[in-house]
């Protein structure tokens, strides 16, 4: 045996040894069951996140077979593309409008349904659920028809009450708030359900010793209650704000945009660049500046979650 | 020994997730291969009996299913027994989704063998994804006068065919009959110039508040921007390199339209045409006296209210000469191929079949649309859809290009801003002429 081969040796053991001690051996079996899950989030999650960032540095259209190389243009075009600017800004007022409105109305309503006086909760829960089982494009295809200026039940049941006719989808000025009440509407159910879920979390003993204190209702709620709950309220903020910034399909049946590009959101221009304008570079441009505003706001939930 | 076929729970599981991970491996992989249909070799015959099937995409023109279940499938049947082993699998494609399936499909050198194209069309003739026609034309019997001349300038690029003319629509006037005898207008005679229009207009609007002379949606593209060119102007320089509707004529087309709404306030008010039920639904429900209207509307309208009184004619004529004066909306849809076609032959034997007249009659006629064939009237007995059928002339078609839909997006939004009263005329117009500029001189440098 030569010198030379002695580290050989060593080294060959010491990789055994750190295959042996390695936590994938150890634990081969549990990464075998995670392995699917794995190929195809890179199938269908990483793999795109690339090819799409590739994309954003190419010009053309998708269809075609050759796309010119053109750097970081596609994101020097968005700061100067007033539309780009506008479908930002609209994005923003829609997401810090819909989640507080969204959230808050959630607690209240979990807190109406999940009162020991209300009864038939399971069926109130299924109720405010269905709407997120309808498909997107269905149900604002009725909400064109209840938010119609002239033959509209809303109109009509406004009217009543002596309020006067609401452009709720063609004033630009009001038309983003027409979209909020409609997405607000369809996914409410989702943030009550949660919220319900939670309170039944809260031990009652925690209630019943607020109360010997001489706590109202309203004290025990806000002072007992919604403190204990702050991991669902936090998820459900988080989850809101994601969804708000990826608003497309109630958007593109309700206005297309419009009027004036008043509910032109971010998702929506992604999606005309990529498929009507073919410029599928500028898409996947904005798609990664999404991406930049979405994931601190994940990072925000792993770190505030990942404290409790 | 029994103990030597007992896997304990740990080897269970082991197993287990071996398997799955080895299927899903597999899966992937499977899933990643490109099934490609076998090409025939050309000097080998064909398998006898074996049919062809070949794919066909269509965006609807009639309520979801029912172009399939009254029009195409009847047609199609017609045409599988003249040519016999074809069989044509057809799909409407919602317009919805019309885009982001053919952009997918062709992308995916997937796209049907057989589709019905439009104004995006350049866009996949550009890339290569459309198989140009000239040498079938020429290699068949196939009369290119059987077709309107202009109908073949959409499909035809640097002088190649890449399309036949399949459908061919327009728009035109429409009015109420009802309304205008309520108004103590003879209801069967249209204005023929913009000041009877007004005026007419006018004394509809004068019947009741809720009732108006005229009405089009803020956002329609297609009628709204055919004011300029009734005045005299021009959307574009010969050579689609600069936009030019901001000249004078075109100028007094826009402020006529606006004035519709905000001075002689006889047109429907944005806000309210703009949402449901819409232009035809406040037409059809007595609320509106005249629209401009693509002609396959007179079969929605007659369906939904067989007992309205219908009018249609040409448009009131502007200053300018000719059809300029009457402008309306024209379009041409086509049939076209998909180069990566295994089956060239058998597509063109199927595009050459749909457009001879009885298939045209059998399928565009069902739709409501007009002839693409000079010779062919689809409704001889039809007073209203034969006038639409005379009205093409006065069409305009949009240029045919790959930046069409951006350039609609531009301009729908530019003349809603003014329609709703959001910025004036010339604020909108010259944004309007700037966005379209700046779009052309980025198509020129691409």
């Amino acid at each position: 045996m030569t010198s030379a081969s002695m580290p050989s040796i060593q080294s060959r053991g010491q990789q055994r040894s750190f295959w042996q001690r390695s936590a994938v051996r150890r634990n081969l079996t549990a990464y075998l069951f995670i392995l699917p899950f794995v190929v195809l989030f890179a199938v269908f999650n990483i793999g795109p996140f690339f090819w799409a960032l590739w994309l954003s540095l190419l010009r053309g259209d998708l269809v075609a077979p050759v796309k010119p190389f053109v750097g970081l243009q596609n994101y020097g075009s968005l700061t100067t593309d007033a539309i780009t600017l506008q479908v930002f800004k609209n994005s923003i007022q829609y997401t810090v409008s819909v989640v507080p409105i969204t959230v808050c109305t959630g607690l209240a309503l979990a807190f109406l349904i999940g009162n020991k006086l209300v009864r038939f909760k399971d069926f109130f829960r299924a109720v405010v659920f269905f709407p997120l089982l309808a498909s997107a494009a269905a149900t604002a295809q009725i909400w064109s028809y209840i938010l119609a200026p002239r033959y509209g039940v809303l109109t009509y049941l406004l009217g009543l009450v002596g309020f006067p006719e609401i452009y709720w989808l063609s004033d630009p000025n009001i038309a983003l708030y027409g979209i909020l009440l409609v997405e607000w509407w369809r996914g409410i159910g989702f943030h009550i359900i949660l919220f319900l879920a939670a309170m039944l979390g809260v031990p009652e003993e925690l209630h019943e010793a607020a109360r010997i204190d001489g706590a109202t209702a309203w004290q025990v709620a806000i002072r007992v209650t919604i403190p204990l709950m702050r991991p669902v309220i936090l998820f459900s903020v988080v989850m809101g704000t994601i969804w708000a910034f990826q608003l497309f399909d109630t958007v593109f049946v309700l206005t297309n945009g419009g009027p004036v590009h008043s509910t032109a959101t971010i998702v929506w221009y992604i999606y005309n660049h990529a498929f009507r304008y073919g410029q599928v570079g500028m898409a996947a441009a904005m798609g990664v500046v999404l991406l930049l505003i979405i994931m601190p706001i994940s990072f925000v939930q792993m770190r505030v979650l990942g404290e409790r | 020994m029994a103990t030597g076929t007992t896997l304990s729970r740990r080897e269970f599981l082991v197993h287990t997730a071996g398997v799955a991970a080895a299927a899903t491996v597999a899966t992937g992989l499977a899933s990643c291969t490109i099934t490609v249909p076998a090409v025939t070799d050309p000097g080998a015959e064909a398998p006898a009996m074996e049919p062809i099937t070949l794919t066909m995409w269509k965006g609807p023109h009639k309520a979801a299913g029912d172009e399939t279940k009254l029009c195409a499938q009847p047609t199609l049947d017609v045409l599988q027994e003249m040519t016999p082993g074809l069989v044509v699998d057809f799909s409407e494609i919602p317009w919805g989704q019309y885009n982001e399936k053919f952009t997918a499909a062709f992308a995916a050198e997937a796209g049907p063998d057989v589709s019905y194209q439009t104004e995006s069309f350049p866009r996949f003739v550009n890339a290569g994804h459309i198989m140009a026609l000239d040498d079938m034309i020429d290699a068949s019997d196939f009369e290119r006068t059987f077709f309107y001349e202009r109908a073949w300038g959409p499909g035809t690029y640097d002088g190649i065919t890449y399309s036949l003319p399949w459908i061919i629509g327009g728009s035109n006037l429409f009015w109420n009959k009802a309304l205008f005898e309520q108004a103590g207008l003879d209801p069967d005679t249209p204005p023929d110039t913009l000041e009877e229009f007004l005026s007419y207009a006018q004394a509809i609007t004068a019947l009741d508040e809720d009732i108006y002379g005229f009405a089009s949606s803020p956002r329609d593209w297609h009628e709204n921007s055919q004011w300029p060119r009734r005045f005299g102007g021009h959307w574009f320089n010969d050579d689609l390199t600069e936009c030019l509707v901001n000249s004078s004529e075109a100028m007094e087309g826009w402020n006529f339209l606006n004035a519709l709404y905000h001075e002689y306030e006889i047109a429907m008010p944005g806000a309210i045409s703009g949402q449901e039920p819409g232009v035809g639904g406040y037409f059809r429900d007595d609320k509106v006296g005249m629209i401009t209207a693509q002609n396959v509307f007179a079969n929605s309208v007659r369906n939904e209210k067989p007992d309205f009184q219908l009018g249609a004619a040409r448009m009131a004529t502007g200053p300018a000469e000719g059809a300029r004066g009457r402008a309306c909306y024209g379009g041409v849809g086509m049939l076209a191929i998909a180069n990566k076609t295994a089956y060239p032959q058998e597509a063109w034997t199927v595009i050459e079949t749909l457009v001879t007249p009885e298939l045209l009659k059998s399928w565009i006629g069902c739709l409501g649309f007009m002839s693409v064939a000079p010779s062919v009237n689809f409704y001889p007995d039809d007073e209203v859809l034969t006038t639409a059928q005379d009205t093409l002339q006065y069409t305009f078609f949009w240029p045919y290009r790959g930046w069409i839909f951006k350039f609609w997006d531009i301009e729908s939004t530019a003349i809603e801003s003014f329609i709703l009263g959001q910025r004036s005329v010339e604020e909108a117009v010259e944004d309007l002429v700037v966005q379209i500029n700046d779009m052309l001189q980025e198509e020129e440098g691409a």
